[in-house]
């Protein structure tokens, strides 16, 4: 890899990192599980679905709402849709998109740091 | 290597059955995530961050080809075509569908493999030197004995529910390559004065949050007592080990607890039921086992191939690797030949399905089909002639698997970390990955010589990290991963637990950190002395000193 783009892709890495680091402590909140079939990463969506992207997500703006996704996210892990809910803090980005507000969950959003090609696309503009 | 017996066969195969109908019941929602937990456990499955993860177990870490195509084949068919081998010498499949769990368990068992009791709270993979049957200093094999304790904890009903994990390694050699001073119990072959051969038993080893070496508990134990023995120190850790407390419910603890007199004197009080009972190995048993293990047909022409000497002298590039991947063999014209899976910028551990294949297939032809996983994350083909050693080389070479770094600067563990792991708190890859870029000179690596760096993500160490001559921690400061550096970790015969140097390094810092100790060493060694040994030489306060006046 040349130099150029070494540094390119250090400075993509640092800027998702810092991006993701930022939403902390935010006040949006989703929830997110494993699909029990193949434990793929899932976040409950509109409508009683789980989507695959985070931007799909429904998004809580307070400690009720999101204590209310979490209560139909259990019922779906009792129903053996999903296994592990969760509530994360979420994000909106510039355009509005659902975004992780943490590092670790952006991992789980987008796939490993090391093997991007295993990961879910972007999901920007 | 062992074969399994119609028994074992059996039984693998009720349990691949067995599992089968428990994954289809959570799957129809009939057993909750509670109640099947403990069972995906007890299977090797895990739930991580972005899928389920499958550890198979490779007992003592020896494959044979056809067990390694296998492997190959399910990382292509069930996974995204690569598996990891780990520190416990298993391999880790890490997107692995639960409804394809079966079908996997199933092919597996079609090679005497399976997942079982590779996770949850009773005896995990027995792990034992790479080496074995092979290394010029063993006393001798302890793969039999690795077997005969692996069938002896095998579904045992009194340890399947232990107050948790349970991990137990051997070694034939006083060259400790297993790392048993930092297993729940680490078997060591010795020799008497009288030229008996026996155990040496060391109980509350361990690394994770609370580290401890483990300390020796009977210094001599005659080989017919072996299982009487171990079966008295797990019934004495079922019946005292904490399970109040999951952080406080491994053996270290009980042994640092009641101190390691008390903990003997229990044991030697079990033992006293249980010596000479039905318990012990029945007679016949080992001379069948180790059967299994007889040294293959030798049949080099010559103690030193004159081939191999020329090529050495020929091509430097073999002569690097030969000079730090091959190891000496108790039998003239044999080498052991280590296989890093180390390249620079590369994925420690880590093997592509088609390198699987390729592996195998020179196995083989230059290994009599025989492969061992090291606990450093690497392979080891254990019987090699050595005028086959250059064309073994050039098919590595062009696999990417020559990589002549073992036990150099760039020969790191590294656990699966915040990119796999759900217990992760910081990443581990790209920090190895960064530092192997960053001594990506060979002939520095070289000069630097042996170093030993482990990488863990968490204070959970399946990196090892408190065993590195540099040991790496991950930590999380306010959701921004730092690195905490220990200095001095052994996990060889002469076993220590690394000294925290100070302040944790930013993730952005952590690699000039390590580059910083390297050149320190190179200022400070004397002629001959490895890292660690400058550094039990000088201890902590240069290193500490460099480290933190440039960073």
């Amino acid at each position: 890899m040349s130099e150029t783009r070494g540094t390119s892709r250090k400075t993509e890495e640092a800027a998702v990192i810092s991006a993701a680091r930022g939403g902390r402590g935010a006040a949006l909140k989703a929830v997110t599980a494993n699909r029990l079939a193949d434990g793929a990463v899932v976040y409950l969506a509109d409508g009683g679905d789980w989507a695959e992207r985070i931007v799909g997500a429904r998004v809580a703006d307070d400690k009720d709402a999101a204590a209310r996704l979490l209560a139909d996210a259990e019922r779906d892990a009792a129903l053996c849709r999903v296994v592990g809910p969760y509530v994360i803090d979420v994000t909106r980005d510039a355009v509005g998109d659902v975004r992780p507000a943490t590092y670790r969950e952006h991992i789980r959003a987008f796939g490993p740091s090391i093997h991007p090609q295993f990961g879910k696309l972007e999901a920007t503009g | 290597m062992y074969r399994y017996d119609e028994f074992d066969q059996t039984l693998v195969g009720q349990r691949v059955a067995q599992f089968r109908d428990q994954v289809a019941r959570r799957l129809a929602g009939e057993l909750t995530e509670e109640q099947f937990r403990p069972l995906r456990l007890m299977n090797g499955v895990y739930l991580q961050l972005h899928a389920y993860m499958l550890r198979v177990a490779v007992p003592y870490g020896t494959l044979a080809s056809r067990q390694l195509r296998k492997l190959a084949h399910i990382a292509r068919k069930y996974d995204k075509g690569y598996g990891h081998f780990t520190t416990r010498q298993n391999i880790q499949y890490n997107w692995p569908a639960l409804k394809d769990v079966p079908d996997i368990l199933a092919e597996l068992a079609e090679v005497e493999m399976h997942a079982i009791q590779t996770s949850g709270n009773c005896i995990r993979n027995v792990t034992a030197d790479q080496y074995a049957g092979a290394a010029a200093d063993e006393i001798e094999d302890p793969r039999p004995w690795a077997e005969i304790i692996r069938q002896w904890s095998f579904l045992h009903p009194e340890f399947s529910f232990l107050p948790r994990k349970f991990k137990v390694a051997v070694t034939g050699a006083p060259a400790d390559r297993a790392a048993i001073a930092v297993h729940d119990i680490g078997v060591r072959i010795v020799r008497a004065d009288d030229g008996e051969v026996g155990f040496e038993v060391l109980v509350g080893g361990g690394q994770g949050r609370t580290p401890m070496i483990g300390k020796t508990i009977r210094p001599f134990l005659p080989r017919p007592h072996l299982l009487s023995y171990l079966e008295a120190i797990l019934r004495v850790y079922n019946e005292y080990g904490r399970r109040d407390n999951m952080f406080k419910a491994r053996i270290k603890i009980l042994v640092h607890e009641v101190g390691v007199e008390e903990f003997r004197r229990r044991v030697e009080e079990e033992w006293a039921f249980l010596k000479d009972s039905p318990v012990e190995l029945p007679p016949g048993e080992l001379e069948r086992i180790a059967a299994y293990f007889a040294p293959p047909r030798f049949e080099a022409p010559a103690s030193v191939s004159l081939e191999f000497e020329a090529h050495k002298r020929e091509d430097a590039a073999f002569a690097r690797w030969a000079r730090v991947n091959l190891v000496q063999h108790k039998q003239p014209g044999y080498a052991i030949v280590n296989i890093s899976l180390k390249p620079t910028g590369g994925v420690p551990g880590d093997a592509t399905a088609e390198q699987m294949d390729a592996i195998a297939d020179l196995a083989d032809r230059y290994s009599f089909g025989e492969i061992r996983v090291t606990h450093e994350q690497n392979l080891t083909f254990a019987h090699v002639e050595q005028e086959n050693l250059y064309p073994l080389w050039r098919a590595l070479a062009t696999l990417g698997l020559a990589t002549p770094n073992i036990g150099q600067v760039t020969d790191i563990i590294a656990c699966p970390g915040l990119d796999y792991c759900s217990l992760a708190n910081a990443r581990s890859i790209p920090i190895a990955q960064k530092i192997s870029e960053r001594f990506d000179n060979i002939v520095r690596v070289h000069d630097v010589g042996e170093l030993k760096i482990k990488i863990s993500g968490c204070i959970n160490a399946c990196g090892h990290h408190h065993v590195g001559h540099i040991g790496i921690l991950g930590v999380d400061k306010k959701g921004e991963e730092f690195y905490q550096i220990t200095l001095g970790g052994d996990a060889t015969e002469t076993a220590a637990l690394g000294a925290i140097v100070g302040p944790a390094f930013a993730y952005g810092e952590i690699v000039d950190a390590v580059e910083t100790l390297v050149d320190t060493y190179v200022d400070l060694r004397r002629e001959g002395e490895r890292f660690v040994d400058t550094y039990r030489r000088v201890g902590l306060e240069p290193f500490k000193e460099k480290l933190y006046a440039a960073h």
